[in-house]
């Protein structure tokens, strides 16, 4: 690096770097809800680079990227923008109830998860940045008749993304950063809940299905994540912890009554419940090991503190009450609790990057991460089943550009359970909800994305 | 900076692009709906079908009804406000009301699943369709439900019943409420559970429905009301005309036989031939009938049963207040109640008549006498009406007089004793009983008035020959002095006085002793003597008075010889007016007769004879045209002819003694009762004070004749061994008033009290009388009980006893039906006599049975809650007016009564089905028992939804619940036989429910209100969950 090339870009920059920031804390401050979306289980890899790498991007993160995996590695002025495409293809075969064997796919929408970026190195030590990004995760929509419909009908709509800012210091071989998130929720999700009441139909019956649409906008929940990472020669040493969170607040909460005769003259009133979605501690760990002058490889282990969220309750108090409910008139709605019971995961991440020719690097990478969800309560709610990712991607510097590719095929297997004890949401007859998750469940991803970086 | 500025332009319309989504939309799809009906039978029926196709189909066949039912208690207007209510009843859910009632209904369903017996009696019951006429099926509740006051009338028994069952809010003991209904409700629920009954049709309540039902066309005023139920057998089954095929009887019982269920057989197999319906060959009238179009079974037209008059003439009783009078009244004679609430057997005024009646009526030809009984009554209205209208005019007359006798007066016992002696002599008693349909006898009252309503100091010969006796009456504004006695009086005192005195004419016969002669006359004159003068007179009358031929010729010589003085001779048989002429002149020279008082007879009332004696002109009283003669001696001769036939003519101056005794007065002065051995000694009980209105009575009134007619006509009834009717009668009453050394009260003792003094020992008679004396008493007690007891004896004479005249000596009852009311139920009674005899048991029946029977009513523990409960009816003024309007309207030939009468008798026809209907009345018994508290929580939550119901549509819903669909019955049928239809064994079966069908429904329905996944219970949890706190409980 020439430092007074470098010297002259900082003068140049001085006051670009400082509108820059004031730009980007507005947008990750004050912008409206992101498109970055993901599921309350997101894949383990997100991001261009990472992708092709397989997730194994802790120690070697670098770019808009490293805002999630390793905010350390904040140190070289650039602005990046990349655009990923996450299809998750989900069915669902039931084993049992009134529609077993028919099967359920999803066809959620397949929408651009973009990741936008900002570093400024301002000195040899301290550099700054601000990023939008949004974990990866696949996007469910399934008929609202399926044989799916009491786990999910849709969440194609939630979203989950970080505003942050961050910024890192460099001591020698060691460098240390951290972010300060905001993330802007939006929890959105549409499912079939039963309202049999146990006097008559029974807990399946299409008559007495009730759509709720839970949709909870969060735009201020403050969060963080810190890396570190270490150089000791060809070797790098990385870790990061993202800080759990919460995303919680005043979810709306709508539902189109049931079709039987005993619900022609109920209406609800009310649309408001406290709703409050765990996000869990997130602890990342990796080597990178640069082998030769062209190629460097890194194994990576992600833990993510999933057994956190044991259940997500969505209580109206007393704000939505059921009117006209025959014999009984005004019923208020009780707290609907959605057995989550989530385990923690562990995720193991090879990737390796091979600098063929100047300025084109070709990348591959692989995962492991099994499922978060014992069989108990597994459901197309969060198809998330074991998944081996194989991920596959390119760069090309060209000048102070450089052009990203990715392409990744997470493979999920086929889940078949039979023990599972997640059932219908009742809210009026829990006792009598019925066990929907039993079934074949079959899950797989395919990612695809681009990005572009501008040294600055 | 402006290229940022791009970038981040560029990426917002992308994000906000992809975050739009479709909102939700909330309006339900629902399919086109049907009736409420249709859309609640879908509802189950879908259930159903889920759960077991062929209940579905079941179902299926109950949908038209079901639909119907749902449609028409609720009506499109009525879903908002049963909604409404059924929201304001939620806090019957949150107190444990309602959880609670429907608990104990399942309980007594568990139970009544598994009571094998109790459900064999309950299919076959219901085996037992079409035992009423299709239009008066139901009939009765749809009329009480459309009462214009039937909601008052609804919440008023509720209140009822939850103001004296004994218990709080809460269903606990409260000490400070009434428990009149659970002290009701106790015993007779026990009573139930033990019911042991034999199938016999000895039964008594076979007996009661069978006298209940029995028919007569002049129980039906002129219009009234026709309705049918067929008869039914001593088992409840339904009475064939004939015992031939179809029919089969291989038990040799006579009586058609029947399945377990209930049902009729064949040769081939169960019947199924419904009395009344559209099925099979019928008559107009819906009525089975055979090939021939002779009904096939026996039917009641209740509208002419005994019931039916009942019903008629309580409608009367009612608005008379005669309940209310008969309850007060009871409890009075009832007296004060055990520590256990029940009214003691001891003392009890009733139980001592009863015992009482029972042994005066303990006769072998007690038979006859009913049956005599019954015959005047059905035989002879005319002259058993008249004999009442007598009666009671005798009776009108003496109410208006106010005398009593002396106090401790003995007259009556006095009187009793004579009589008794009468009915002691063999064959007196019938004697005067024929002697007393003699013409002349009816004459007694005007003899008898005549002689009270007249005085005369002195009678002369003169008065006797120019008839003017009878010229001065007595004056009523003085008492019977000497001057102002009546000839009556007088009368009795001569009896007095002669009675016993010997008379012979001394003089002559001491001088005729100095001549040494003798001859036959000459020896009649030395050996005349009368030993008792009022005995002579007596025989003159019936013509058995003997003067010696010598006596006679020589009186009547006497006669013509100026100088002695005679002016009257004797014939040898000489007549009453002979013997007054004689005694009432001075036979100085023969010896005037002397009385007891040492007085000429003719100086100390003699001259009365002149009053008591036939006229100069006249026959002898014996013979057919002395008749005629309205004197004593003529009205007295049939009863001196018997008393003498039977040589007691010493009975009837008992008689005369005993009137003499009692007539004078005290305070007239010319008696006196201080030694017997001084002249005009008597007891002054004071009878003279009676003489206007015996005067009163004699004159206005026809008793005597119409008493004759009637007996002349008993004694034309034909009879069981040809006795005569007076031999019946005698043998009565010669039981009744014959003293029995062995007869006791019923706690043994060998007296009783009457007025006050002892009576021992006993006749039945007294028995009664000591019994009727108590009682007598008691209602004395208060001027209030007193003016009830009189009312209730007024109101029951004028209803039952009631006649009007329809000739000079004949009448009628004014209430047409009470002569068959009275017939039937003496020939009821005349059959259960001849039963008893033929079975060796009458006396003990009469004595002991009937009386126990009695004891068993008046002490059995439910008869004073009972009271209790009427007095609480009484007292609640909305209740009583209710109940006042329903009976009306009840009672009621053009409205109501047809309705009750069919359920009534459907009832009592019910209730012979002993074989089956125990178990079911054990059953329900053991059910209703107040320590279920199934009555009082039912009661309780019924009271607490009408409070919560303030427009009263429960009711209204309840009301419409039991209107009439087009194809009969009642809408609520509709849904009980849905009900059945979906949870019996085969729910496409079509026949009857048999009892594996009932124990299926009752478990379904008890599985259903207790269960808590898909039924009531379930619902409750709802219904606490509808709120926060709730769900926090």
């Amino acid at each position: 690096m020439n430092p007074s090339a470098e010297q002259t870009g900082r003068d140049r920059s001085g006051r670009r770097v400082a509108l820059s920031l004031a730009c980007l804390l507005g947008v990750a401050l004050l912008a409206p809800p992101p498109a970055a979306r993901a599921g309350g289980v997101a894949l383990p890899s997100r991001g261009i680079h990472a992708t092709s790498m397989g997730g194994a991007f802790v120690a070697g993160a670098e770019g808009v990227n490293a805002f999630w995996y390793n905010p350390a590695n904040l140190d070289e002025s650039l602005v990046g923008a990349e655009a990923g495409l996450v299809r998750l293809s989900g069915a669902f075969t039931p084993s049992e109830g009134a529609q077993a064997g028919v099967r359920a796919e999803s066809n959620g929408r397949l929408v651009p998860n973009p990741t936008l970026g900002l570093v400024l190195r301002l000195d040899d030590r301290f550099s700054v940045g601000a990023a939008l990004y949004a974990p990866y995760a696949g996007f469910q929509r399934f008929d609202e008749g399926g044989s799916q419909r009491y786990a999910l009908v849709e969440s194609d709509e939630t979203t989950l993304a970080y505003a942050a800012i961050g910024a890192a210091f460099r001591v020698g071989h060691f460098r240390v950063g951290a972010t300060l998130q905001n993330v802007l929720g939006r929890v959105k999700q549409r499912v079939v809940v039963s309202g049999y009441s146990g006097l008559f139909g029974n807990a399946q019956d299409p008559e007495l299905d009730i759509l709720q649409e839970v949709d909870l906008r969060d735009q201020f929940t403050l969060t963080g994540n810190l890396g570190a990472a270490y150089d000791l020669g060809p070797v790098t040493f990385g870790a990061s912890l993202q800080l759990p969170y919460k995303v919680a607040g005043k979810a709306s909460l709508r539902v189109r009554l049931p079709s039987s005769v005993f619900f022609d003259n109920v209406t609800v009133e009310g649309d408001q419940a406290e709703l409050s979605v765990p996000i869990p501690l997130m602890l990342r760990g990796g080597i990178l090991v640069r082998a030769t002058s062209r190629l460097k490889m890194e194994a990576a282990l992600n833990f993510e503190n999933w057994a956190t969220q044991r259940e997500i309750v969505i209580d109206a108090g007393k704000s939505i009450t059921l009117r006209g409910v025959p014999g009984i008139g005004d019923y208020q709605l009780p707290p609907i609790r959605l057995d989550r019971r989530m385990k923690n995961t562990y995720s193991l991440h090879l990737g390796g990057d091979f600098e063929i020719i100047d300025g084109l690097h070709l990348r591959t990478g692989g995962y492991y991460e099994p499922s978060s969800f014992g069989d108990a309560t597994y459901s197309v709610a969060q198809l998330d089943d074991r998944k081996l990712g194989l991920g596959f991607g390119a760069s090309w510097d060209v000048g102070a550009f450089r052009l990203d590719l990715a392409a990744s095929r997470v493979f999920g297997w086929t889940r078949v359970v039979s023990t599972s004890e997640l059932r219908q949401i009742n809210p009026t007859n829990p006792d009598q909800a019925a066990v929907v998750g039993n079934g074949r469940y079959e899950t797989s991803y395919w990612v695809v994305g681009t990005g572009i970086q501008y040294k600055l | 900076m402006a290229r940022y500025r791009h970038l981040t332009l560029a990426l917002v319309p992308a994000l906000a692009l992809s975050a739009c989504g479709e909102p939700l939309d909330t309006t339900r799809r629902s399919p086109e709906r049907g009736t409420l009906g249709e859309e609640i039978f879908r509802l189950f029926h879908r259930d159903f079908e889920a759960e077991d196709p062929r209940r579905a189909r079941g179902f299926e066949e109950a949908r038209e009804d079901f639909v119907a039912a749902v449609d028409h208690v609720f009506p499109p207007g009525e879903l908002a406000y049963a909604q409404d209510f059924l929201v304001k009843l939620l806090p019957l859910y949150d107190d444990g009301t309602f959880p609670q009632s429907t608990r104990l209904i399942a309980g007594l369903l568990e139970r009544l699943s598994a009571d094998g017996d109790a459900l064999r009696g309950l299919a076959v019951i219901g085996n037992r369709a079409g035992y009423v006429e299709r239009t008066r099926e139901e009939a009765l509740i749809r009329r009480i439900k459309d009462h214009p006051k039937y909601r008052d009338l609804a919440k008023a028994i509720l209140r009822l019943q939850l103001d004296h069952d004994g218990l709080d809010g809460q269903g606990d003991a409260d000490p400070n409420e009434s428990n009149a209904m659970a002290r009701l409700m106790k015993p007779l629920s026990k009573r139930l559970a033990e019911l042991e009954i034999s199938e016999d049709d000895e039964r008594t309540l076979v007996l009661a429905a069978n006298l209940l039902l029995r028919e007569d066309e002049r129980f039906r005023d002129p219009g009234g009301v026709q309705a049918e139920i067929v008869a039914r057998d001593a088992r409840g089954m339904a009475q064939v005309r004939a015992l031939e095929a179809p029919f089969v009887d291989r038990d040799q019982d006579r009586l058609p036989d029947v399945d377990e269920e209930g049902r009729f057989v064949s040769e081939a197999g169960p019947l199924d031939v419904a009395p009344f319906g559209t099925e099979g060959p019928r008559d107009q009238r819906s009525r089975a009938v055979d090939a021939r179009g002779q009904p096939i079974f026996e039917y009641i037209d209740v509208g002419q049963t005994l019931t039916a008059s009942l019903l008629r003439d309580a409608r009367r009783l009612s608005a008379a207040d005669v309940p209310m009078r008969a309850v007060r009244t009871l409890e009075t004679v009832l007296g004060e109640r055990t520590p256990e609430g029940s009214f003691s057997a001891e003392n009890s005024a009733l139980l001592d008549l009863a015992h009482a009646m029972g042994q005066g009526l303990d006769v072998d030809e007690l038979p006859e006498l009913i049956g005599l009984a019954r015959e005047l009554v059905d035989g002879h209205e005319g002259a058993t009406a008249w004999a009442l209208l007598e009666l009671e005019a005798q009776l009108d007359i003496a109410e208006g007089y106010d005398v009593n006798l002396r106090p401790n007066a003995e007259f009556f016992d006095d009187l009793m004793g004579v009589f008794r002696k009468v009915v002691e002599v063999p064959g007196l008693l019938e004697s005067l009983l024929e002697a007393f349909e003699d013409p002349r006898v009816a004459k007694l009252p005007t003899v008898m008035a005549q002689l009270m309503r007249h005085k005369k100091e002195y009678v002369s010969d003169g008065d006797y020959f120019e008839e003017t006796i009878f010229g001065e009456q007595v004056d009523r504004t003085q008492l019977d002095t000497l001057e102002n006695q009546s000839l009556m009086q007088r009368l009795l005192h001569l009896m007095h006085d002669t009675r016993g005195k010997s008379y012979a004419p001394s003089n002559v016969q001491r001088i005729l002793n100095l001549v040494p002669l003798g001859f036959g006359q000459l020896n009649d004159i030395r050996n005349f003597r009368i030993d008792d003068l009022a005995e002579f007179y007596l025989l003159a009358i019936i013509g058995e008075a003997e003067v010696p031929r010598g006596v006679s010729n020589a009186v009547n010589l006497m006669t013509r010889v100026p100088v002695i003085g005679i002016d009257y001779g004797l014939s040898q048989q000489p007549q009453p007016s002979e013997l007054a002429l004689f005694l009432n002149q001075d036979v100085g020279l023969l010896g005037n007769p002397v009385g007891n008082e040492g007085l000429a007879v003719r100086d100390n009332d003699g001259d009365t004879l002149f009053a008591a004696s036939e006229s100069p002109e006249a026959a002898p009283p014996w013979t057919r045209e002395g008749s005629r003669e309205n004197r004593l001696t003529v009205a007295l001769y049939p009863l001196v002819r018997a008393f003498h036939a039977h040589g007691q003519l010493n009975l009837l101056m008992d008689l005369f003694e005993v009137l003499y005794q009692h007539w004078p007065t005290v305070e007239g002065g010319s008696y006196q009762d201080r030694s017997p051995r001084e002249a005009r000694y008597a007891q002054l009980s004071g009878l003279a004070r009676f003489e206007p209105m015996l005067i009163d009575g004699f004159e206005k009134t026809k008793l005597l004749q119409a008493g004759q007619k009637l007996l002349r006509e008993a004694n034309g009834v034909a009879l069981s061994g040809g006795r005569p009717a007076r031999e019946v009668l005698a043998i009565l009453v010669r039981k009744l008033l014959t003293i029995d050394l062995d007869l006791r009260t019923r706690e043994g003792k060998r007296e009783v009290l009457v007025d006050g003094a002892r009576v021992t020992p006993l006749s039945p008679f007294d028995l009664a009388r000591g019994a009727l004396d108590e009682l007598d008493r008691l209602v004395h007690r208060s001027p209030s009980t007193l003016e009830d007891w009189n009312a209730l004896l007024d109101e029951l004479h004028a209803v039952y006893l009631g006649t009007e005249r329809t000739g000079p000596e004949s009448a009628r009852f004014a209430n047409r039906r009470a002569l068959p009311t009275a017939a039937t139920l003496l020939e009821f009674l005349e059959e259960r006599a001849t039963k008893h005899k033929a079975a060796l048991g009458l006396s003990r029946w009469i004595t002991r049975d009937v009386v126990a029977q009695v004891e068993d009513l008046l002490t059995a523990p439910e008869l004073p809650a009972l009271l209790d409960v009427i007095h609480a009816i009484d007292e609640d003024a909305t209740l009583k007016a209710n109940l006042g309007e329903l009976r009306d309207d009840l009672l009621d030939d053009a409205r109501g009564l047809g309705d009750l009468l069919v359920t009534l008798g459907t009832g009592l026809s019910a209730a012979k089905d002993a074989r089956y209907a125990v178990s079911v009345l054990r059953f329900f018994g053991r059910e209703l028992d107040p320590d279920t508290k199934l009555l009082s929580t039912l009661a309780a939550l019924t009271d607490k939804a009408v409070a919560l119901d303030e427009d009263e549509h429960m009711l209204e819903l309840l009301r419409r619940a039991l209107d009439a669909p087009p194809r009969g019955g009642l809408y609520a049928y509709g849904l009980t036989d849905a009900i059945r239809q979906a949870n019996r064994v085969d729910p496409l079966s079509t026949k009857n429910a048999s009892s594996e069908d009932l124990a299926k429904i009752s478990a379904a329905a008890a599985r259903y209100m207790r269960d808590d996944q898909h039924g009531l219970e379930k619902f409750y949890e709802m219904v606490k969950n509808r709120t926060v706190e709730g769900r926090a409980r």
